[in-house]
Order: structure tokens, then C-alpha cells, then sequence
């Protein structure tokens, strides 16, 4: 599904080149669900956002199924990203100004689905996630573990066929993070494709390979 | 997608209200003006645009040259119209029209003063396209007592429009019948009347309508002229045929089209181009303020844009919205703009005293006001949208570069703002002192307590009678009469004066009574003024002022003949030089005084000097008015005090005044605005660095200095660059007056000042509660 090939990313200030990625080469297949590892700085989140198109590379190959992503335009890895990629971050990143029905609507809107067919598709996912009541909230009458599950529903709704999450549970508490680890792991049992960064051990178990990073390299890879 | 759009917008706008007020007024109030501005110059464009025949009329405008300026008079002699129309086969119909003087009509008890009648051809309605009610269009004015009337002046009279064959006594001496009733003149007219009546009837009031090719000149003359005539030829040939007749070389006779009058004899399109560009200047004030306080937000948007890529947006949804969320601001803009400038409309009318209507039906007037909010959406969105949708999802969501940017272009901006803002307040302060300055200006006449009075009916009749009764008041020093008053002797003629030399000469002429130099305190340079003394004055003594004296290069002339219009009179005195002409565009031109001991067109009565009491001067009215109704009875005393005459380009002077002002003031404000929003913005973003200067122990007074010491630079560049910009304008400006103002640097240093005081008032209050703001608070949240 996602084939690396010695990607690099750097940021060039000046004199000064800061590496934050090197030689990364990955392949990650359908079905997978991956942990990336590693200690804060090493380059994670980095790769995470290059892996959903979220942020350029410096340079190597990148093959998302059989399109080179680093030959597309924008619009194009951006119609790409929103076919097959669900995007779960840290903070949430919730529309303020819009209540959880239209947050949930948004990626909907971007993919031009039907009036009639957004609203089943939201109201199967307010069902599933059990937020039906809490469909006219705004984000900030919702709690981190709430907020948290919208927009895991958001990165669900376009019925991705890969999820990265970037520390989804770092800011819930233990009971909440284990709840949407336990969603991670079903929608992995269902077929769908999981990518997770994290620092905690415990949470690295869920998956089924663990890619541990270091100072931008790929440690080891433990199968 | 777009309710998705909207809600966002809607729910933004609503949360952060300082900033959406700001954005919404600075744009409304831009929108007002150019609203208003735009429905004004529609109506003044509708000028007499109804007449059918509008492309095919011309008019007969006298053109004398002068030391190589030329003059142009819209009356000519009745002799012009005939001539037009019998010797050229161009000329299809012509038609001239004679103003009317306030007369007394009087149907049944009812009796009225009527100020608004033309006398004119029968075939005006051929020409001219006026809707007729009842009666026959071709037959209504082929009687000399026949007569045409509006709708509202059969309605006041008869009580209905049906008014055919009804009697109208007019001056109590003749006998008119109404002929035909027409719908009113459009107010968009330039010549409006309120009844016709036949030409030929004014030779019953001893008038000549033949004349000669260049007397008296007193009738507008219009032409139709066949389609696709060649104007200029027809000029030329005209010109050719005028210079023969010989009599007066100086003088031309040219045709203009008659869609060019209105703004010929306004001057209209200069001030329409003047409004529409402050105008303009307004709404562009409000655009920055719009596109600053975006730019300045997008940390607060940015987030949003980067959590929308991540769900799919493209760059091309990302601008569509934020462009969409601009329109929409910049519609509820014109919006509320649209509601002020209906609120104002009757300020504005009074201001500019021409009645302007906002038409909603007119596809011109929807289209520019559509156009127009497009426009400045678009122009307002464009940057901040392409600015936010360039920005790359995940650096924002990280925070990453957040407080990087410069913000040159937002200085850039705000400096600008201020470049306009010091222009505006330049050219108000400069306006304000030449008004100031014309008003004060010593004319050589004293308006002081002085009533002028036109004579007519009974009171012209009984004139003496009426003095004899006038001065037995004690309040009243002076009664006297004359063709003009003294700061409106305007019309000259050209005739051989002063020497026998054969060359025609400008001269004004007045015809005054003895008494007419003492109402006005006006100086002799020399000799004497006309006495009833010396019963030689009425026959052959002449005067004339010290401009006349000049002109033809006589020494010591008192006492000498003196030619005048091939007559020979003995010069018996010369007037100091005042300043008879209207406003001060020109120094004073030859004048001749002439006398008419009694009957005058005007009367003017002086009150006491020393009476400065205004009941006291309104019972000395009374007194006057009570005097009158004795020798009239019927006629109501028309009157006026010389203080409260103005012609109609003062008026226009005290309107560019008032508009300048509003102007500033609406320039200055929405500047502030703008200064205000952004201020604010930028100490929410330094409230980091007041606080850690405020742990290090800074003080107040030197946070302040921080916080300001921005502005007050930007104020003074935008100095440099305001200076020259007003310096030139009003150079131009003040070239239009003979007598001016010279530009010194006290406005430039005033306005500066004005400026600088004005920003760090809008800026200071922010700074006050970002120094004085608790440092432990603002670190917290980092």
C-alpha cells in the first residue's frame, strides 16, 4: 500500500541544514497496523504527515498503491488524500465554529457525497460512536475523550482504507485512550489499514509491527 | 457545501464582534458615500434626458472673447432664433424661451404670486417632450392669452386637472385662459416653469421680440437640426454670417448640443469626477481595514484551513470560501450602507440642494452597486484568501511560523491609510482658510443692515411716496434704488467709452439713484456722486470706477467729457475700485454708474448700524412691511437681507467645504478603525513580550514607548508622502480665485499633529491595558 524508498526530509536554515529525516526506506502493506516509535524529536510526526501527504519531502520516493506521490501536483495527492487517507491528531483539531454534525460533515463536503447519502453516512456514525446526543454540541462543550472520538468519526466517515493516527491518545486520560485504542484494533480486524505514532509501550502492543525511529533513521524493525 | 460555508462565516463574524464591526462599518460607511454618490451622478446623467428629440437640439449660446478668454452667455437675442431657422436648411424648428418675472396671479379669491413662467414659441412642445393632460399641443399657445399650466398649479388653482377654458387674471391687468395642462417638469430638468405663455404676448408689454443680432440679449434659443448635420460646420457657417454684420466684432454666436448644457452651465462634470474619486478613496480606506484585519487574523483562521486540508480541501475550496466569506461581509456592508445613505439622503440633498433619488428600479444604478460589491469583495478577499490557502496544514497545526511574519504588507497599508487620511485633513484645513478668507474679504461694500427689496406693482408705482413713509422711521437711515446690487454687477456690454478710439470695450452698467454709494459705504476716489443738486447730472454727467479710469489710460479725468455709447457726458466722479463681480474669480472690471433717480429694479433700505439687536431689526421689518401693505395691499412684501444673499458658487464653495469635512471626518475614522483592529492584534500577540519585559522589572511609561513608538513613526512617513500629494492639489484648486490664501506650512504641521494626536488616542488605550495587564496572566498560557 505505501512503499518508501529513502525518503529525507530536512529543513535548510541558512548555513544550517536540519535534518529531521534520513534514508527512510518503509513499506507498509494493506491490513497492516504499524506503530512508529521513538523518542520526542526523532521524526515521527514528520513521517506520519508525509505518509498522508500533509507535508513535503526533501527528497526519495514515495508510492502511495501504484501512484509516485512525489511526482503529483497538489491537487492531485489531494484527491488521493481524501479517497483513502483518515487523519487522527494529538489535539483533536476540531472546527471551533461548527458543532459535531458538521464536523463530521466536512470531509463529505470536500468529497461532493450527496445530500441524502451524508446524512446516513452521519447519522451511522453518530450511532456507532454513540454521539447521537451530542450531535448539536460545539467542540468545546465536548470533554478531550469526546473531542477525541469526533474526530476519530471524522477520519472514519470517508471510509478510508488507511488511518494514521498521530498519538490519538496523548491527551485522554487511561480509560479513554484504551477505548479508542480498542476502536483502532476493530476497525484493523475489519480490514482497514492503521499507522499509529506513540510513546507508550503499552499502546505500541495494539499493533502488529513496531518501527522504532532515532535522530530521523529507522532503528530496527521488529516483525 | 456553500450552508457549510455560510454557517462558518456567520458563526466567525459573530464571535469575534470587534473585529467583524469594524470590517462591516469601515465598509458601509464606504458604501454609503459611494451610494449616494452614485445615485447623484444617475440623477445628475437623467438631466433633461426625456426629451425625445435630446440628440437633435442645440442650443445658441453668445460667445464673446476677452483678452483671450472666452465667456458664454446662454441668452441671446430674439433675432438669433428666425435667423437660424430661415437661413439654413439644417435648421429644422427653433424655439426661444423668455423668463418670467414674479407676477401676481389671481383666479377667483385666490390670489398668489407666481415666481416660475416662461414666455415662449408655440412650437416648444414640438421640440421639447412635455406630457400634455388635457388640450391640443399644437393650438394650446397660438393666442397671445393663452396658457399652459402644470398638473400642480391646476390642482392649486381649480382643484383638478380639468381646468380647459378657465380664466387666470394675472398683475390684475390681463386675462389669460388655460389652454392645456401638462404633467409637471421633471425635477431632473434644468429649466423647470410651472405655466407658459406665448412670446407674442410680451408685446403688450412693450417688449421687443424681433431685435437686433445682438440685443437684447435675453431669450434661450433652441434649434432641432436635421440628423447627422455636421455641428462644427453649421458653427462655422453661423460664426461667418454673425462677423458680418459688423456691429459687434467681439461677439460669436455658437451652437452646443443641448445633452451638454447642464454640465456646461453646472460645471457638473468636474465635481462629479472630484465626488466619485473621495468616494472611491473612502471605500478604498475601508477595503485595507478588510484586508488587514484578514491578515492579521489568520493565525485565528489558519488552524481551521489546515484542519480542512487534512479533510480534503483543495486549495481552490479553500480560496472559494474565504473569498465567499469576504463577499458576504462586503453584501451586509452595502447592505447597512444602503440603509445610511437612505438615512442621509435628505441631508445630502439639502447639501448639494439638487434632489437626488436612490432608484432600486434602474439597472444601472443595480448593476454599479452590484458590481461594486463584487468588486470589493473580491478585492478585499483576494489576498487574505490566496494568502491563507497557500498555508500548509501541518506547519500550522504545529504553530510553527506563527509569529513570523513581518507584516510588511499590512504597514504598508496602515501608512497609506494615513497618507489619504493627512491629504484629507490638508486639503480641509486649506478649503477652510480660503472659505474663511473669501468670506472675510473686504469687498468694499458694506452689507450691514441692509434689506434689498424688488420693486414691482404698486410699491414701483408709488416709489416715492414709499421713501417719503420709509424714512420717517427712526430705525431707518437710508432708502435708496438701483438695477443691481453692488456685488452683482455682472453683465457687460461692448461699446466704444472713455475715448473716441473706435474699439468696442467691456463695461458694466448700474443704473443707481443719488443715494446708492451712502447705502453701501462705498469711497469716491475722486469728484463727486450724482446729486439732485446739479439737474445737469440726470442728462449728460457720467461715473464710473477706478478700474474704467485704468483701462483706457486717462489722467485726471474729473471734469472732462467722457464718450459713452457714442453719447458725449462729462465725468463727474470715479468710485474706489470694489468688488461688484461675483466672487472673487476675477479683480474688478470697468463699471459705469448711471442714474435713474426713481424707479429701479430694487430697493434697499438700511437700518441703523448701531442696531445689532435682532428683535429690534425684526420690528423695524415689521414697520417696513406695515408701510408697504398701505401703498399694496394685495402683494405681499418680498424681502431680503444683503448678509443672507449669496450667489450660487459661494453656496458651492460653503458645499465643497462641508463635503471635505464630512469627508475627513469619515476618512479619519475608518483609518482609526483600521488602527484600532490591528493594534489590537498585535499586543495580543506581544502580550508575551510585555509580560517577560514586566517580570525584568520594565515599567509602564517604557512598555507604552514600546507599544506606540511604531505608530508615531508611521504617522510621520505617512507625512512625507501626504504632503506633496495635498500640496499639489491645492495648488490647482486655489488657482481657480483672483484673490487666494498663500500655502504656508502651517496647515502641513497642523495636520500632522492632527494626525499623530488622533492615532496615539486610538492606539493608547489598547497600549494602557496591554502595559497595565497582570504579566503572571499572560505568561501562564504559554
Amino acid at each position: 500500500m505505501i512503499r518508501l524508498k529513502g525518503i529525507e526530509k530536512y529543513y535548510a536554515n541558512k548555513f544550517v541544514k536540519t535534518w529531521v529525516l534520513r534514508n527512510i526506506d518503509l513499506e507498509i502493506r494493506e491490513g497492516e497496523f504499524v506503530t512508529i516509535m521513538g523518542p520526542s524529536g526523532a521524526g515521527k510526526s514528520t513521517l506520519l504527515h508525509i505518509m498522508g501527504m500533509l507535508d513535503d519531502f526533501s527528497g526519495g520516493e514515495y508510492y502511495f498503491y501504484d501512484s509516485p506521490v512525489h511526482k503529483l501536483k497538489e491537487r492531485d495527492r489531494t484527491k488521493l488524500h481524501q479517497q483513502h487517507i483518515g487523519f487522527v491528531f494529538q489535539q483533536y483539531h476540531l472546527i471551533d465554529e461548527l458543532t459535531v454534525y458538521e464536523n463530521l460533515e466536512t470531509p463529505l463536503l470536500y468529497k461532493k457525497v450527496k445530500g441524502s447519502e451524508r446524512k446516513s453516512l452521519i447519522a451511522d456514525m453518530l450511532d456507532r460512536f454513540n454521539i447521537v446526543a451530542k450531535k448539536d454540541l460545539f467542540p468545546n462543550q465536548l470533554s478531550g475523550g469526546q473531542q477525541q472520538l469526533v474526530a476519530v468519526a471524522r477520519a472514519l466517515i470517508i471510509h478510508p482504507r488507511l488511518i494514521l493516527a498521530d498519538e490519538p491518545t496523548g491527551n485522554l486520560n487511561s480509560e479513554q485512550g484504551f477505548e479508542i485504542m480498542e476502536l483502532l484494533k476493530k476497525l484493523n480486524d475489519e480490514g482497514t489499514t492503521v499507522v499509529q505514532v506513540t510513546h507508550d509501550e503499552k499502546k505500541a502492543e495494539y499493533g502488529k509491527r513496531t518501527i522504532r525511529l532515532l535522530d530521523g533513521w529507522i532503528e530496527k524493525v521488529k516483525s | 457545501m456553500f450552508k457549510n460555508y455560510f454557517k462558518i462565516a456567520i458563526r466567525n463574524l459573530l464571535k469575534y464582534k470587534v473585529y467583524s464591526l469594524i470590517n462591516i462599518l469601515g465598509l458601509a460607511i464606504g458604501f454609503g458615500c459611494t451610494i449616494l454618490i452614485l445615485s447623484f451622478i444617475q440623477n445628475e446623467l437623467s438631466v433633461d434626458a426625456y426629451h425625445q428629440n435630446r440628440n437633435q437640439i442645440v442650443q445658441a449660446y453668445l460667445k464673446g472673447t476677452r483678452d483671450g478668454n472666452t465667456n458664454y452667455q446662454s441668452t441671446v437675442s430674439p433675432y438669433i432664433g428666425p435667423m437660424l431657422k430661415t437661413e439654413y436648411p439644417e435648421v429644422l424648428d427653433v424655439v426661444r424661451v423668455y423668463g418670467l418675472q414674479e407676477v401676481a396671479f389671481q383666479v377667483q379669491d385666490k390670489q398668489i404670486l407666481e415666481s416660475n413662467g416662461i414666455a415662449t414659441d408655440p412650437n416648444v412642445f414640438d421640440l421639447f417632450t412635455y406630457r400634455f393632460i388635457t388640450g391640443d399641443p399644437r393650438v394650446a399657445l397660438s393666442e397671445p392669452h393663452s396658457m399652459v399650466i402644470s398638473r400642480s398649479m391646476a390642482e392649486k388653482y381649480f382643484g383638478s386637472t380639468d381646468a380647459i377654458g378657465k380664466m387666470i387674471r394675472v398683475e390684475d391687468r390681463y386675462d389669460f385662459y388655460v389652454a392645456g395642462v401638462i404633467e409637471d417638469v421633471p425635477v431632473n430638468s434644468y429649466t423647470t416653469f410651472d405655466y407658459l405663455i406665448p412670446l407674442n404676448f410680451l408685446r403688450e408689454l412693450g417688449l421687443d421680440i424681433e431685435g437686433r443680432p445682438y440685443f437684447p440679449c435675453s431669450y434661450l434659443t433652441y434649434a432641432r437640426i436635421r440628423e447627422n448635420t455636421s455641428l462644427a460646420q453649421l458653427n462655422a457657417k453661423v460664426s461667418e454670417r454673425m462677423l458680418s454684420e459688423g456691429e459687434e466684432i467681439t461677439f460669436d454666436i455658437e451652437l452646443k448640443p443641448f445633452s451638454e448644457i447642464y454640465f456646461f452651465e453646472t460645471g457638473g462634470k468636474t465635481r462629479l469626477a472630484v465626488m466619485s474619486l473621495i468616494a472611491l478613496m473612502i471605500l478604498a480606506l475601508a477595503c485595507i481595514n478588510f484586508i488587514n484585519l484578514s491578515t492579521a487574523r489568520h493565525m485565528v483562521r489558519a488552524r481551521e484551513v489546515g484542519i480542512r486540508k487534512v479533510a480534503g480541501a483543495t486549495r481552490r475550496l479553500i480560496t472559494i470560501q474565504f473569498m465567499g466569506e469576504s463577499l458576504l461581509i462586503s453584501l451586509i456592508a452595502a447592505g447597512i450602507g444602503l440603509l445610511m445613505a437612505r438615512g442621509f439622503l435628505p441631508v445630502f440633498n439639502q447639501m448639494m440642494s439638487r434632489p437626488t433619488y436612490i432608484d432600486f428600479t434602474n439597472p444601472l444604478f443595480l448593476t454599479g452597486l452590484f458590481a461594486l460589491v463584487l468588486i470589493t469583495g473580491i478585492l478585499a478577499g483576494l489576498y487574505p484568501a490566496v494568502f491563507l490557502s497557500r498555508l500548509r496544514p501541518v506547519a500550522v497545526m504545529r504553530r510553527e511560523n506563527q509569529r513570523k511574519g513581518k507584516a510588511t504588507l499590512r504597514k504598508v497599508l496602515i501608512v497609506f491609510q494615513f497618507v489619504l487620511s493627512i491629504a484629507f485633513i490638508l486639503c480641509t484645513l486649506i478649503i477652510d482658510r480660503q472659505t474663511t478668507f473669501l468670506q472675510n474679504f473686504n469687498l468694499g461694500v458694506n452689507k450691514q443692515n441692509v434689506l434689498y427689496v424688488p420693486m414691482e406693482g404698486e410699491i414701483r408705482d408709488h416709489y416715492r411716496g414709499v421713501r417719503t413713509e420709509l424714512l420717517r422711521l427712526s430705525n431707518i437711515v437710508r432708502v435708496s434704488t438701483g438695477s443691481r446690487l453692488p456685488t452683482a454687477i455682472l453683465s457687460g456690454s461692448y461699446f466704444e467709452w472713455g475715448v473716441r478710439d473706435n474699439v468696442g470695450r467691456r463695461i458694466c452698467t448700474t443704473f443707481t439713484d443719488y443715494d446708492y454709494l451712502k447705502t453701501f459705504d462705498i469711497q469716491l476716489a475722486a469728484g463727486r456722486y450724482y446729486s439732485p443738486d446739479f439737474p445737469d447730472d440726470a442728462r449728460n454727467s457720467i461715473v464710473v470706477n477706478e478700474a474704467a479710469v485704468r483701462k483706457v489710460g486717462l489722467e485726471s479725468p474729473v471734469g472732462k467729457p467722457f464718450p459713452f455709447d457714442g453719447q458725449d457726458y462729462t465725468l463727474i466722479g470715479i468710485v474706489k475700485d470694489f468688488h461688484h463681480n461675483q466672487m472673487l474669480s476675477q479683480p474688478p472690471e470697468p463699471v459705469a454708474f448711471r442714474l435713474s433717480p426713481d424707479a429701479n429694479d430694487f430697493m434697499f433700505i438700511k437700518i441703523d448700524p448701531g442696531i445689532a439687536d435682532a428683535a429690534a431689526i425684526s420690528a423695524t421689518v415689521q414697520d417696513i412691511e406695515a408701510i408697504c401693505r398701505q401703498f399694496s395691499p394685495k402683494r405681499p412684501l418680498r424681502y431680503e437681507f444683503y448678509n443672507d444673499f449669496s450667489f450660487d458658487r459661494e453656496r458651492l464653495q460653503e458645499v465643497i467645504r462641508l463635503m471635505f469635512t464630512i469627508s475627513t471626518a469619515l476618512a479619519i475614522f475608518i483609518s482609526c478603525l483600521g488602527l484600532f483592529g490591528l493594534t489590537s492584534f498585535m499586543n495580543q500577540q506581544k502580550t508575551k513580550e510585555v509580560g517577560i519585559r514586566k517580570v525584568l522589572g520594565a515599567s509602564v511609561r517604557s512598555i507604552l514607548i514600546v507599544l506606540t513608538k511604531d505608530i508615531a513613526k508611521w504617522i510621520l512617513l505617512a507625512n512625507v508622502a501626504a504632503w506633496p500629494l495635498a500640496w499639489f492639489a491645492m495648488h490647482k484648486w486655489l488657482e481657480n480665485f483672483a484673490y487666494r490664501v498663500s500655502l504656508t506650512i502651517w496647515p502641513f504641521l497642523l495636520s500632522a499633529l492632527i494626525a499623530l494626536i488622533i492615532a496615539l488616542l486610538t492606539v493608547s488605550w489598547l497600549a494602557i491595558r496591554a502595559a497595565t495587564a497582570n504579566p503572571v496572566e499572560s505568561l501562564r498560557y504559554e
